[in-house]
């Protein structure tokens, strides 16, 4: 699924690994999630978008939009 | 570095590391026989295999780290699954059914079937290749 997560973590010069900090996720899963390998759950993707004060649809772009 | 990122590393790490030992024991043995190995090469061959043995229990022991390793995990379950179920249900049938169009002579006796003498093996292989590729290769879209 296309995202906006690598755009996001760029604007505050976040590293994966400090992304990854902030959701309890491993730097790996960051990764699999801005490369569109890995769809993060939805509890997940909840955080994400808190995280971010957006909503999910403002970050995840399944294609039907 | 948080705990959760070391384990997920360890669970990575003992994916690659598993992958490669399967991979090196088993060209050795399946290209030497006893009399060929030197002691040495047999206790690396030993090493290979319990080293590949405790890499799947270190990726047991973090699978549920995140739901990233969770997820590599389950794939490499699925793909263990359905590829060594085929291979025990349909390897025996396939293989004698080679054997009977191209080597007539060759009869098989059952027990000795491949499929059954390497499904341990692809059991294994098709895990670790199943975690490894959903890792590399995998596309969410």
């Amino acid at each position: 699924m296309k995202n906006r997560l690598k755009v996001l973590r760029a604007e505050r010069d976040w590293s994966q690994a400090e992304l990854a900090a902030h959701l309890d996720v491993s730097r790996q899963a960051v990764n699999a999630i801005e490369t569109g390998k890995h769809d993060p759950s939805l509890p997940l993707a909840f955080r994400i978008a808190r995280l971010f004060d957006l909503g999910i649809e403002e970050i995840f772009d399944d294609g039907n939009g | 570095m948080p705990l959760k990122q070391k384990r997920a590393n360890r669970f990575l790490r003992a994916s690659e590391v598993g992958l490669a030992m399967f991979v090196a024991t088993t060209l050795v043995t399946e290209t030497t026989t006893p009399e060929d190995v030197s002691f040495w090469v047999r206790w690396l061959v030993i090493a290979g295999i319990s080293a590949c043995a405790i890499s799947l229990v270190v990726m047991f022991a973090y699978r549920n780290t995140d739901e990233y390793t969770r997820s590599l995990w389950n794939a490499g379950t699925s793909v263990s699954f359905i590829g060594t179920a085929l291979l025990l249900l349909f390897g025996g049938f396939l293989e004698q059914l080679f054997y009977s169009m191209f080597i007539p002579e060759r009869m098989l006796d059952p027990g000795m079937a491949l499929a059954l003498q390497y499904a341990q093996g692809v059991l294994i292989l098709l895990f670790l290749a199943g975690v490894l590729g959903k890792r590399a290769l995998a596309s969410a879209a």
